[in-house]
């Protein structure tokens, strides 16, 4: 059974035990009140009798008739006692004395009236006066003798009364005890059985509590990954009203558009939003609500707190009330500048593979439609036997090969240029410039140029192969375009230009128009189409240096005034000033 | 061999009279029967006797008592002093006779108490229709019981002594054919006689009570020696006797049917005096005060050659209902 249960069960018997026993109490108490009344009532009829037996014995002492008149009172007051004793008294014991006692005070009575009677005569009495006082003497030992009886009885009706009481009482004792005794038993199995429903509640409550500390930890743990998700930085969230207001926003997006949470809350999106793509995000937003669609994701551009554009692209979710209608909104913002720059940047690669699909067609078909043309004229040359023009045109089909040849190695070099060729790791400059000089010592001893080197240049991080090709593509560019130069010079050098380390190679050479200034990083774009090389130099100085995260320019006056080639190398950290 | 055979046939009837007690002898176990004679009458007053004998009581508390029937109670108590018996049911009279005689007897209970039991019973025909024609008539009496007490009482009561009348001595058992012989003009006796006369003479006859004059009590009376002698004996007695009183009291009707039958009398009588007598095992004072009253008469009428009065206090043998029912013991209160 359970502790309820038996809770229930023992309050119903421990009432009912207690509402009996308390009932038994109570009858028990009006009985002992009864019983003491019928006490009270047998002492009167003792003390009744004992006054009347008083009389007697004064009336036989003195004879006065103030006596026997008295004790014909105490005779009807016994008689009123009597019918009330047959009235209250209930027990067949108690009754039976009762009527002992009527029928001897009744005799007694009668005896008395003939004492007195007998006593009367006596005063008159003449010869017979002997026989008169043998008569009292007579009836008064029968109203002795009735006066024994009486008292007996008396004794027998207050014994009787008397144990009645006494009785009474012990069950009134035993029944105070057994409402004691049940009030005990019922409190203590209330106390044991409250403690065990206390326990197991207790216990149930730790339990619920462990249960709900569990819970909590776990909402708490989710609440956390969820926080932790949403306050990551990987992305920009919010929650948005229907008005357009911003409710809630992560540290991301606030990042994101320059505004604090507090400035974020006092604006709309639609505040922030680019003008140029509000309508589309309005649209969007009023499908919504209309409740055509339930979300929808779009690029679009806020407008940064310090004015910029921030590339962003949106999804958002309505979340909808019991009724269907638009509650709230999560919001995720993704910063998508990087993208649209790659965009950008894969735009321009295409637009240079073009150019350079077209470029390098051009350009290779060239030497072909010259081998081409020689060779049919080799044929004619053949047919008509001039072969010495034939080995002229068959040279100028060698040099349109050759040139091919050297077209195809650059183009080879400049794809590999593309890529890394291995991880970056420092290079030390000073030593990478001197190593290449050394390589271009024939060169730069033929054409007279002066070397100024300066020291103390600083290590970069990269491929160092490759950045020993810039440094050699610059300083071959320099020397092929001297010009006529009478003290050709050449600097390798560095300059600070705030943060920034340059470095450079500068010539006192032909220089270039500033016009042309981007377009001698081509490919095949030669200013000078009179000059050796491929034109590719400089593209693939460009490409390397790009490459390694840099970037390179070309710094001059315009012709006669030399220039300097630019450019910038992610350096050493501990190089960095 | 007759005789044998007839007295075990009569050991026999005797036995069928009582109802099987729940004790006898010759049971395994069991102490033997205590054999002792119990003298009593075949008056009313001994009613609990009769009982207790016809519901086997004294067989119950170990008694096998051989009763000793008699007509009157001073015959019982005669046969007590003659030592043929070991306990008598008596009238207080035959008793202070007795005592004063010198006996050393006792009363160890009474048994029956009633101030209705003693009567003048007188032939309308001899002349009396009232108490006061008694004067000079032939009344006969019991010398030396409680007619000869109630007598003398009931005379004094209408101012006539003894000598205002002529006393015939008679026994109970001769008062019927006495009066309805007309040997005697009244007879001054008690029941059941006493009914049986008034029956008898029917309208002829007139009787007197006074039971504001007198109050009789049978007594069971012993030696003194014996109950000393033989407390326990006493207790079964009286054990036996208070459980006749309990039968009596809550069974009437079957009590009269047992006493008609043991005293060979019509139920009719017994029912008729029935409510004259109270059956109670006591000691109270009213045998005393019974017993003085008329040892004063006795002294007085020279019926004694006593002159002073006993105490009879040491002739009530009180330890023994004392240890049976204590309460019923009211001397000395």
């Amino acid at each position: 059974m359970r502790i309820p249960t038996k809770l229930k069960s023992i309050s119903y018997i421990l009432v009912t035990a207690l509402i009996v026993l308390l009932s038994a109490v109570i009858w028990l108490l009006l009985i002992t009140r009864s019983a003491n009344s019928d006490l009270r009532l047998v002492d009167e009829i003792q003390i009744n009798f004992l006054e009347r037996t008083s009389l007697s014995d004064q009336y036989f002492l003195h004879h006065e008739k103030l006596t026997g008149i008295c004790w014909e009172e105490s005779k009807r007051h016994s008689d009123r006692l009597l019918r009330q004793a047959r009235l209250q008294l209930r027990d067949k014991e108690s009754l039976e004395n009762i009527e002992a006692l009527v029928r001897n005070i009744d005799d007694s009575a009668a005896i008395f009236k003939r004492i007195v009677a007998t006593s009367n005569a006596l005063k008159s009495a003449g010869g017979d006066r002997e026989i008169l006082e043998e008569l009292n003497k007579r009836l008064s030992s029968q109203l002795l003798l009735k006066a024994t009886v009486i008292r007996d009885t008396t004794f027998l009706l207050k014994d009787s009364a008397l144990k009645s009481v006494q009785q009474r009482y012990r069950q009134l004792t035993v029944s105070i005890l057994l409402l004691a005794a049940s009030l005990s038993i019922g409190i203590i199995l209330w106390n044991i059985l409250l403690k065990q429903q206390v326990k197991s509640k207790t216990i149930h409550l730790k339990n619920e509590i462990a249960e709900r500390l569990r819970a909590e930890e776990a909402l708490v743990a989710s609440e956390t990954h969820f926080r932790n998700y949403y306050e990551l930085g990987l992305i920009g969230m919010a929650i948005t009203s229907r008005d357009k207001g911003w409710v809630q926003c992560n540290d991301f997006l606030c990042s994101m558009v320059g505004y604090s949470r507090e400035e974020l809350f006092n604006r709309s999106w639609a505040e922030m939003t680019h003008p140029d793509d509000l309508a589309a995000d309005e649209e969007k937003f009023q499908k919504v609500l209309r409740g055509e669609i339930d979300g929808y994701t779009l690029d679009k551009r806020f407008i940064h707190k310090n004015g910029q554009i921030v590339q962003t692209a949106l999804s958002v979710k309505c979340v909808r009330g019991l009724d269907g209608a638009p509650d709230h909104f999560v919001v995720m913002v993704q910063d998508i500048a990087e993208r649209k720059r790659y965009e950008q940047e894969l735009q321009a690669k295409n637009t240079e593979l073009d150019r350079f699909a077209y470029t390098v067609s051009h350009d290779l078909k060239s030497p072909l439609i010259t081998i081409q043309a020689y060779a049919g004229m080799i044929k004619k040359d053949l047919e008509a036997g001039t072969y010495e023009r034939a080995q002229d045109d068959m040279k100028r089909i060698e040099r349109a090969a050759d040139k091919m040849t050297s077209l195809l190695k650059d183009l080879l070099e400049l794809s590999r240029a593309g890529r890394m060729m291995g991880e970056p790791s420092p290079v030390d400059m000073n030593r990478l410039v001197k190593n290449t000089l050394q390589q271009l010592a024939g060169p730069i001893a033929g054409s007279h140029v002066e070397m100024v080197l300066q020291p103390d240049l600083p290590s970069v991080l990269g491929d160092e192969k490759r950045i020993a090709q810039v440094v050699q593509n610059l300083v071959e560019n320099a020397i092929k375009y001297m010009g006529d130069q009478a003290a050709p010079r050449i600097e390798i050098g560095r300059r600070q230009e705030g943060k920034e380390c340059v470095f450079f190679v500068s010539d006192n050479g032909k220089g270039i128009d500033p016009n042309h200034h981007e377009k001698v990083f081509g490919l095949f774009n030669k200013l000078d189409a009179e000059s050796a090389g491929t034109g590719i130099g400089l593209a693939l100085v460009k490409r390397i240096i790009e490459v390694h995260g840099g970037r390179v320019w070309v710094e001059s006056e315009g012709e006669g005034t030399g220039c300097c080639f630019c450019f910038e190398l992610p350096l050493v950290v501990a190089e960095v000033p | 061999m007759r005789k044998t055979t007839l007295a075990l046939l009569l050991m026999a009837a005797l036995s069928g009279c009582q109802e099987s007690p729940s004790r006898s002898a010759g049971q395994p176990g069991t102490p033997p029967l205590q054999k002792i004679t119990v003298a009593y009458t075949v008056q009313p007053q001994g009613t609990l006797i009769h009982v207790a004998v016809a519901k086997g009581y004294f067989i119950e508390e170990g008694l096998d008592v051989q009763s000793s029937i008699h007509a009157f109670g001073k015959a019982a108590l005669q046969s007590l002093l003659d030592h043929k018996a070991d306990f008598a049911a008596v009238a207080e009279t035959p008793f202070m006779f007795n005592v004063l005689k010198g006996e050393k007897i006792c009363v160890i209970a009474n048994i029956e108490a009633s101030t209705m039991n003693n009567a003048i019973v007188a032939r309308k025909d001899a002349g009396v229709s009232a108490l006061g024609d008694l004067q000079g008539k032939r009344i006969g009496f019991t010398p030396g019981t409680t007619s000869d007490f109630f007598l003398d009482s009931i005379l004094t009561s209408i101012g006539l002594t003894r000598q205002a009348i002529q006393p015939v001595a008679l026994k109970p058992d001769e008062m019927l054919t006495a009066i309805v012989g007309k040997k005697v003009d009244a007879v001054c006796t008690w029941n059941f006689p006493l009914t049986q006369i008034k029956r008898r003479l029917g309208a002829d006859g007139v009787l007197f009570y006074d039971h504001e004059i007198y109050t009789e009590t049978f007594n069971i009376a012993s030696h003194q020696d014996f109950v000393q002698k033989n407390p326990e004996t006493v207790e079964r007695l009286l054990r036996a006797l208070l459980k006749a009183e309990n039968f009596v009291a809550q069974h009437s009707d079957e009590a009269q049917s047992i006493v008609s039958a043991s005293t060979k009398t019509d139920p009719d009588i017994v029912r008729e005096v029935w409510n004259a007598f109270a059956y109670q095992v006591v000691l109270d004072r009213r045998i005393i005060i019974m017993l003085e009253d008329e040892t004063r008469w006795a002294i007085k009428n020279r019926l004694t050659d006593q002159t002073a009065m006993p105490d009879y206090l040491t002739y009530i043998y009180l330890d023994g209902l004392r240890a049976v029912k204590p309460e019923a013991v009211k001397i000395g209160r």
